[in-house]
């Protein structure tokens, strides 16, 4: 159940659960489309990070991850539905990373919260205290 | 004295008796503390989680103040933590590390949950931790 204070857009009409709480993947991997693992540049190690991108929890860094796995930065960051494009929205609150959403083929997004569930949601329907506000729109063809 | 090791749920049978682990030097300071591990760990195991809430951060999961109190805890929750790892993986791995200083996950295994916690729980067997 997703905690409405937490996240004061949701509502009942603008997002769907589609999987049970699974702590095995995060919201990070679930955007790079790996539910085999937990990404997460933490220092001591335990997260699973792209090799040969910077471990480090900035913004700069996850950028780095997802282009390490063919993105790039959208300079336009529009969040619309584009043929052809696959697109992640990069999430930050005071300047730190905090989330990832993956647009699905339909135009909505995807996010894993946290160690809990999956959802399909709008666009901005996840924007609040817990996870800020996307900062950043990478982008790569549809593979 | 017997040393003998102790699962978790038999603690409350006991009136003071600390879970013993293999070279563990610790040892309860009263009969209360003793027979308040088990509840102490579950609070603090349940406030982690919900502290967490939403949050993907390992950082935020290691550094939350109940996830500390649980290392400051010391070798008599890793029955605890052991049982916890077994029937809910999770990432009890910084906390195993603070408080066993050692390490048996090996990196390419780094976000791989249901692996680092099957080489930690082996870990506890051959460290003679009963759950």
């Amino acid at each position: 159940m997703i905690d409405l204070i937490a996240f004061p857009l949701l509502s009942p009409l603008n997002h769907t659960e589609t999987s049970e709480a699974n702590p095995e993947y995060n919201c990070i991997a679930w955007a790079a489309e790996d539910d085999s693992k937990y990404w997460w540049p933490d220092e001591d190690g335990d997260g699973y990070w792209p090799p040969g991108t910077t471990r480090a929890e900035t913004i700069e860094a996850f950028v780095e991850a997802f282009q390490a796995i063919g993105y790039t930065l959208d300079p336009q960051g529009v969040p619309s539905l584009e043929a052809g494009v696959e697109k992640v929205a990069i999430f930050a609150q005071n300047n730190a990373p905090t989330h990832a959403a993956r647009q699905l083929p339909t135009g909505k997004w995807t996010s894993k919260m946290g160690p809990e569930e999956d959802i399909s949601h709008d666009w901005g329907a996840i924007d609040g205290p817990c996870y800020g506000t996307a900062v950043h729109i990478l982008r790569r063809s549809t593979r | 004295m017997d040393e003998s090791p102790i699962a978790p749920d038999k603690l409350r049978a006991f009136a003071c008796r600390p879970p013993v682990h293999a070279g563990s030097t610790e040892s309860a300071q009263s009969s209360g503390d003793c027979l308040s591990l088990a509840e102490k760990f579950r609070q603090l195991t349940n406030e982690w989680k919900q502290n967490r809430g939403f949050s993907s951060s390992l950082s935020v999961v290691k550094n939350d103040p109940s996830y500390q109190e649980i290392i400051r805890m010391g070798r008599s929750v890793l029955p605890f933590i052991m049982d916890e790892l077994e029937k809910r993986p999770d990432f009890w791995f910084a906390a195993l590390r603070e408080i066993t200083g050692e390490n048996p996950v090996l990196p390419e295994n780094a976000g791989r949950l249901h692996e680092m916690a099957a080489v930690w729980l082996q870990w506890g067997r051959a460290n003679n931790v009963r759950w």
